[in-house]
């Protein structure tokens, strides 16, 4: 009975020890979180470590969670250092959070690995997402314009869906490619159009496939020591683009959406029909010819004219949805994100829609091992018309609506399409029914992704090992009916192309950290990577398709077999790699890199390539005697020094390849051959790239106001040139390594925060570039390589010795021939005679006499003396639960480039035989004896390339001016969400320039370095206005 | 640690797999044959052999109509190069590169030129991989296998014949281009490379003789003679060698029995390509062709008509006739309304009248009455010049016109329906020749090289100071300028010929 009693006691306060420690073991923690400044923080995570328990802070700042004493409680929120806390018996916590030192802790992404950027000894530029969302319409890259010194990005077209071409740091090469090295997250992916060669517009861009939403930053390498490490690929500069992953804690969700409208930006001012029949039957008088019938009455002319600029541009629509969640907990965290993308083009008969979806996941299994991926599916669908694309006629859809005749509508009284222009044979077509008619189809599926395994095998060592994907799948699809002026010559024509490639990219890496006696920190990395990129495309196009109805879906109707071909092209890469960084005291800093590449493109004799290069930095800011004054607080010099390669040819260069040929015996026998197309050459090899840097950064005021500044030399040898040889060896060009060419300049980048109380804000930083290139040594080809021939003129670009690649030349103008000079004196071309009112050219000293290639001058430069980019934020807080309003204000300009305009040839034809502009009202008659334009001449003589169609192309443009408002916290509670933002945008607002053309900012024959600063029946760059608005969860 | 040990194999082992890959850095054209790989087979050999014909009509870019490298040898100007520059044809197009051919004006930018030089030596370097693989090929057949070699020497020896023509001296290469450096030659000297020409037409009519690839666009053994005949009368003509003149007439003779001349009418018609007169022609086709292989006769030298009223579609005039070449003609000379036409009657009865007369010789308007691309071949050699060859080296062996030399030169003016010629000294009938080669030959690539041949300066400069007043012909004119851009490239090894 005693026992029992005892019994009962000691269960009770067993049962009562038990249930107190339970209870003991699990109380409600509560608290409140607040930023340094007392402001509470919301949306802070916090967790118990260790653990999937966790919360998040409301509205004002406060939290509660179920924990026990002696439990960790981990907080966490972006931009702010973590706090940890042990809990102890104390149920009210109040946590204060500092805010990042953003600038010395910001950490950067380099090649194979992360960096602090106080720790970093090479040149490297950041954009951040906010920044880059801001003006990439379509594609990731046109959010870079102007965001990085020396970084010059060119809207190639206005065509939706188009790329862009990058320079960083000047060209390096001429006939290699001169795009950076695209790296998005790890996979180094296939760039240059991914096309099937079937449209006629430029190639779509692959960067656009991504969503501009998805990325978190882009780091571009600029000097040696950074790009060293992608060796072979990294001469151009390498572009690091790095996706957004998940967080721990609760789901985050973010929705944006915009709707905005294009218009052109430009209209050029051609003349009326009235106008053109007067300078016709002037020009038909001049040349002793008939008069034009169409041109006789001029009282009817009067009456109507046709403004078919207006009629092919219209106002276009653009939208974008996307919805983002990133989430996780402990142990994984994932971030998923989709997005739909429609943009109208503001010509006729042009669009881009594109769907993408993507997924990250980072999973840890262990305490040592984590697994994780990056996957993007995007799908994209758009219409083309025909632009940047030359034929004998002029074939670009703004030609076309330049060259028709005003006095001509759109439609017949019968409401057909009136068929073509009526001023010349063979004339243009309808470009309005061109574009409603014409079709240009272009289907593309994207696939890039990796996946990843890496292990932690000792404390400080990790090995990992990731498998990257890039696929892709083109289609082109054409079809010009028989009843459209572009279908005529062939009676019909459709064209299916389709292309898929696919590069791997195998990755296995070992990474070292470890700081010895607090002193000495070393970072190691050793890789092996291999890659191989393969794509089959295939052909197809057939003429004589009478019926149209089917159009390309059904090509065999064409009773003309024009092409039916396949293809092969691949290439593989196997590189090893290694980089140590060494740091002493966190004041001397060290890099040393090295990578060997392996390439199949290069001949048998060398396959191989060495890279290597040395950094060293001194954070003069952490010395002692710095430490005692308080104004700078941060002061770096980098010096850095290294080797890079460009290996950006075509596969299957170094071999003599043969062609297939086709040949006719009788009336109908096909023979087939083989017959010497190439010429090998087993020595061919990269181009190395030799680049010095030498920069510091400085920070004062506790990082309000910081500069970085960069001055580089690069000198390049063994360029890849397909050489023009001595044409009687059987081939006109054969691939070399020859020549030198080289780069020198500057670039800094100024951050500001001039104004940073606690109502306003203002953030400016401007970025700036100057680079000037030189082609040093160009052996054997003493009369220079001549660019891509434009309206049958060869002559006006060529790359020389002694001269920058992108240099223009043309005749010189030299007024015009007035009545009363004496014509027999005049030098002109051979077999042409001058008259009154044409334009005379200067006949170069010391050459014979008559104008001839001799007498070509330099007229001016493709490339900027330099580039700018100027951004500018305001914030202005209205109020206790007022919010906030903001205004961006961002420029971006080019300076000293000059733009071969070759519209003007068309524009200033004076010959009656196709619209003119307005220039034309200007032309040279007796009573108006100008210097400046010649007479009207209905048969004047081929084009001559001088120095009046070369035009500045410097431009200052209003990039983008946002408005948009911060709702305040009280009123996002109302609509459930964490911040509301909604905004106004005006983009390409504005551009000032002297060039006539539509758009400065053009290239005709996109990425090629031989022919740069083209400007030729292009797509113009359209103004935009937006609405949209940002909601977080 | 042993966990650390087992990584690091795992490494080591990656590592040794990617480095005893050596061959995954190997290149594999799969879309193109490699010359390395290549000419082992007897098909490798019929493919090299059959990829000449090719490079007669078309160049490697044969699908692009807008590239520079489109057209091939006689697609672009070699038959037309010699009437513009001479007292036959007018250009009617303002581009300063045909303008400058038609008045003498030449000079060594021409595109013109720099495109007839590269077109030459193409088709050179694609003969030279035949005769240089092909023999080390086995074949069941050795006569087919000459043949092969037999048909890229006739080839070559065309190509060098009239590279010696147009130019003068020029690299000799006998053998197909390996390397850049390799080929770093001069100009031969012109007496080193008739040699060459002569022993390669030698050994194409000796094995010119597998039956199943004769005739139809490709050569016989006679079309080696017949061009023997040609060869040895401008070598004799130029080096006064009676020996060589003799040769001509042998030769001539040997060709005329096998390949009779029918009407001038139905020579040019489609349906008598292959046949009678013709000994080698050019094949063109466009209706067979992948992209565009019709030859531009009709583009370039009809004028432009309305097509809606049964005109040729395409149709440009690039080229016209001079009108001393239309008065050339007796009126009695079918040839004349053959050759060339001044008005064209539509279907609805209405005539148009040109501002010139436009040479129709190459438009069977039965056949093809759409013109633009057509598939007539263009006569290289034919049976009349087999004739007029005898004449004129008769004449000049004996300087004097025998019976043989005048009934040579009677047998085509026959044909043509004139009477027998009244020329009865060397002088007299030397020119009747020369008119008679004009009047049978217009735009077939003869006139030019007629009046180097026969004529001296001044000759020649009163012939075109009739047809084209005002144009002077210069003493540089004999030979055309080389390509200004070999000549740059190659810093002054290749010389220019004189006066350019």
């Amino acid at each position: 009975m005693k026992h029992m009693k005892l019994l009962k006691l000691c269960c009770l306060l067993l049962y009562l020890c038990l249930w107190s420690s339970v209870y003991a073991q699990h109380k409600d923690y509560s608290g409140i979180v607040t930023g340094d400044d007392g402001t509470p923080l919301i949306g802070v995570s916090v967790l118990v470590k260790n653990t999937t328990n966790g919360t998040v802070t409301d509205i004002d700042g406060k939290f509660t969670i179920h924990a026990v004493a002696g439990d960790y409680l981990v907080f966490s929120y972006v931009g702010y250092e973590t706090v940890e806390i042990q809990l102890t018996n104390k149920e009210i916590l109040a946590i204060s959070m500092n805010e990042q030192s953003v600038y010395l802790n910001e950490m950067v992404v380099v090649g194979y690995g992360q960096m602090k950027k106080s720790d970093l000894t090479a040149a490297i530029a950041s954009v951040k997402s906010e920044d880059l969302i801001k003006t990439s319409i379509t594609s990731i890259d046109q959010g870079l314009q102007g965001r990085a010194a020396g970084v010059v990005v060119t809207n190639i077209s206005g065509q939706p869906g188009a790329g862009t071409s990058i320079r960083i740091r000047g060209t390096s090469s001429v006939m290699g490619t001169n795009e950076p090295l695209y790296v998005i997250d790890g996979i180094p992916v296939i760039n240059g159009g991914a096309s099937s060669g079937a449209m006629h517009s430029p190639p779509l861009n692959p960067m656009a496939l991504m969503n501009p939403n998805d990325v978190e930053s882009i780091e571009v390498l600029k000097d040696a020591s950074a790009t060293a490490i992608y060796g072979a690929r990294g001469a151009n500069g390498v572009i690091l683009v790095t996706t957004k992953r998940g967080n721990k804690g609760k789901v985050r969700t973010s929705i944006n959406a915009y709707y905005g409208l294009q218009t052109i930006a430009k209209e050029i001012d051609m003349l009326n029909a009235e106008q053109l029949a007067i300078l016709g039957n002037e020009a038909t008088d001049n040349a002793n010819i008939g008069r034009k019938l169409i041109f006789a009455d001029l009282n009817n002319l009067r009456k109507r004219s046709t403004d078919w600029q207006n009629e092919i541009f219209r106002t276009a629509p653009i939208q974008n949805y996307e919805l983002a969640f990133s989430g996780g907990s402990d142990k994984s965290v994932y971030f998923l994100s989709t997005n739909f993308f429609s943009q109208d083009g503001i010509i006729l008969g042009s669009d881009y829609k594109k769907g993408s979806l993507r997924f990250n996941l980072d999973q840890e299994l262990s305490d040592r091992i984590k697994i994780g991926n990056t996957m993007n599916v995007s799908y994209s669908q758009s219409n083309g018309v025909v632009t940047n694309y030359e034929s004998a006629i002029a074939s670009s859809i703004t030609s076309w609506a330049q060259e028709m005749n005003p006095r001509l509508p759109v439609r017949n009284p019968d409401g057909t399409y009136v068929y073509e222009n009526n001023l010349s044979n063979p004339a243009v077509g309808n470009p309005v029914q061109d574009a409603n008619t014409y079709e240009q189809l272009n289907k593309t599926l994207r696939m890039t992704g990796n996946i990843y395994a890496d292990l932690l095998i000792v404390n400080g060592l990790n090995f990992k090992t990731s498998i990257g994907i890039d696929y892709y799948n083109v289609k082109d699809l054409s079809f010009a009916p028989v009843n459209i002026k572009r279908g005529e010559a062939s009676e019909g024509i459709a064209t299916v192309g389709q292309a898929d490639g696919y590069t791997w990219v195998w990755e296995n890496t070992l990474s070292y950290n470890k700081t010895f006696a607090d002193k000495h920190s070393v970072n190691g990395v050793a890789a092996i990577t291999s890659q191989k990129y393969e794509t089959t495309p295939v052909f197809v196009s057939r003429a004589g398709i009478e019926d149209g109805r089917l159009g390309y879906h059904s090509i065999q109707e064409g009773s003309k077999i024009q092409l039916a071909n396949t293809g092969y092209s691949s290439w593989q890469m196997l590189s090893y790699l290694a980089r140590v960084n060494y740091g002493y005291d966190s004041r001397y800093l060290f890099t040393l890199t090295g990578r060997i590449d392996g390439s199949s493109k290069f001949g048998a004799n060398n396959k191989y390539g060495f890279f290597p290069s040395t950094a060293f930095a001194w954070r003069v800011s952490e010395e002692a005697f710095m430490k005692e004054q308080r104004t700078i607080d941060n002061l770096k010099v980098r010096l850095s020094y290294g080797l890079v390669g460009n290996e950006g040819i075509l596969p299957y260069s170094s071999m003599g390849l043969l062609q297939g040929t086709e040949a006719y015996i009788g009336t109908s026998l096909i023979i087939k051959g083989q017959a010497p197309y190439t010429l090998g050459n087993q020595d061919l090899k990269w181009e190395t790239t030799a680049q010095f840097n030498i920069g510091f950064d400085i920070g004062i005021y506790k990082g309000r106001y910081s500069l970085s500044a960069d001055y580089y030399i690069k000198k390049t040898k063994d360029l890849l040139l397909t050489v023009p040889t001595e044409s009687h060896i059987g081939y006109d060009v054969a691939m070399q390594n020859v020549g030198n060419l080289e780069n020198k300049g500057f670039d800094f980048t100024f951050n500001a925060a001039p104004i940073d109380n606690s109502k306003l804000k203002w953030e400016s930083n401007l970025t700036f570039g100057l680079n000037r290139n030189k082609v040093t040594n160009l052996p054997g080809n003493e009369n220079g390589i001549s660019g891509i021939s434009i309206m049958g003129i060869n002559y006006w670009t060529k790359v020389m010795e002694g001269k920058p690649v992108g240099t223009i030349y043309g005749y010189k103008t030299n007024g015009v021939a007035q009545l009363g000079e004496d014509l027999t004196k005049i030098i002109f071309f051979p077999g042409r005679t001058i008259s009154y009112g044409d334009r005379k050219y200067v006949n170069k000293e010391g050459t014979s006499d008559v104008l001839n290639e001799d007498d070509l001058f330099e007229l001016g430069n493709a490339n900027p003396d330099f580039t700018y980019g100027w951004n500018n934020t305001f914030s202005l807080k209205m109020g206790q639960n007022k919010g906030t309003v903001n205004l961006n204000l961002y420029l971006q300009g080019v300076q000293g480039n000059s733009i071969a305009n070759f519209n003007l040839f068309s524009f200033e034809s004076f010959d009656g035989q196709k619209n003119n502009s307005t220039a034309a009202l200007k032309r040279w008659t007796p009573e108006y004896p100008t210097n400046d334009y010649p007479r009207a001449n209905a048969s004047p003589m081929s084009n001559v390339f001088s120095d009046h169609q070369v035009e500045d192309g410097s431009y200052l443009r209003i990039k983008d001016i946002t408005l948009s408002y911060d709702f305040p916290m009280n009123l996002t509670r109302k609509f459930m969400c964490n911040a509301l933002q909604v905004y106004i945008s005006a983009k390409n607002v504005h551009t000032f320039t002297k060039y006539s053309g539509y758009d400065p900012e053009v290239s005709r024959f996109g990425q090629n370095n031989l022919s740069m600063g083209a400007d030729y029946g292009s797509y113009p760059v359209p103004k935009l206005y937006m609405l949209g608005l940002k909601m977080n969860f | 640690m042993k966990r650390t040990y087992l990584y690091l194999s795992i490494w080591i082992l990656l590592a040794g797999i990617f480095s005893a890959c050596s061959d995954f850095l190997d290149e594999e054209a799969k879309g193109s044959q490699v010359d390395k790989n290549y000419y082992k087979t007897e098909a490798d050999a019929l493919a090299a052999t059959d990829a000449i014909y090719s490079y007669l009509i078309s160049d490697a870019d044969a699908y692009n109509l807008w590239s520079y490298h489109f057209g091939g040898l006689f697609f672009n100007d070699f038959w037309e190069l010699p009437e513009l520059m001479s007292d036959n044809a007018v250009s009617k197009q303002s581009s300063p590169e045909y303008q400058s051919i038609d008045k003498f004006q030449i000079d060594a930018y021409s595109i013109r030129v720099a495109c007839l030089w590269r077109d030459f030596y193409t088709t050179i370097n694609v003969c030279n991989t035949v005769i240089a693989k092909v023999p080390e090929i086995s074949f069941t057949d050795e006569i087919k296998k000459n043949q092969l070699i037999a048909e890229a020497k006739f080839f070559r020896a065309l190509c060098y014949f009239e590279l010696t023509r147009f130019f003068g001296d020029v690299p000799l290469h006998t053998g197909p281009t390996e390397s850049v450096s390799a080929t770093q030659i001069s100009r031969t000297p012109v007496d080193q490379i008739y040699p060459v020409i002569l022993e390669d037409l030698d050994f194409a009519e000796k094995h010119l003789k597998y039956e199943d690839r004769l005739g139809y666009g490709r050569p016989y053994a006679l079309s080696a003679s017949a061009l023997l005949a040609r060869v040895y009368l401008t070598l004799g003509q130029k080096m006064k060698n009676n020996t060589y003149l003799q040769n001509a007439v042998e030769k001539a003779e040997a060709v005329i029995p096998v390949f009779p001349m029918g009407s001038y009418e139905d020579l040019f018609k489609l349906e008598n390509r292959f046949k009678g007169e013709r000994i080698w022609e050019v094949n063109f086709n466009a209706s067979l062709s992948q992209g565009w292989k019709g030859n531009q006769f009709l583009v370039r030298l009809l004028p432009k008509m309305n097509t809606e009223k049964g005109g040729p579609n395409n149709a440009h005039g690039w080229v016209a006739a001079t009108d001393d070449l239309y008065n050339s003609f007796e009126p009695a000379d079918k040839r004349r309304d053959i050759t060339l036409f001044k008005s064209f009657t539509y279907t609805d009865g209405s005539v148009e009248t040109f501002d010139a007369p436009y040479f129709c010789k190459y438009w069977d308007r039965i056949a093809e009455p759409k013109g633009n691309e057509s598939n007539a071949t263009f006569p290289y050699l034919r049976t009349a010049e087999m004739y007029l060859i005898k004449a004129e080296a008769l004449n000049e062996i004996s300087q004097n016109p025998t019976k043989a030399a005048k009934d040579a030169l009677n047998a085509v003016r026959h044909r043509a329906g004139l009477g027998d010629t009244p020329a009865n000294n060397y002088a007299d009938f030397k020119k009747a020749v020369l008119a008679e080669r004009r009047k049978e030959f217009a735009m077939e690539g003869h006139r030019w090289h007629d009046l180097v041949r026969m004529c001296t300066l001044e000759e020649i400069k009163e012939l075109v100071g009739v047809a084209k007043p005002g144009v002077v012909p210069r003493e540089a004119n004999y030979l055309f300028p080389i390509p200004n851009n070999d000549i740059i490239i190659s810093n002054g090894r290749l010389t220019q010929n004189e006066g350019y």
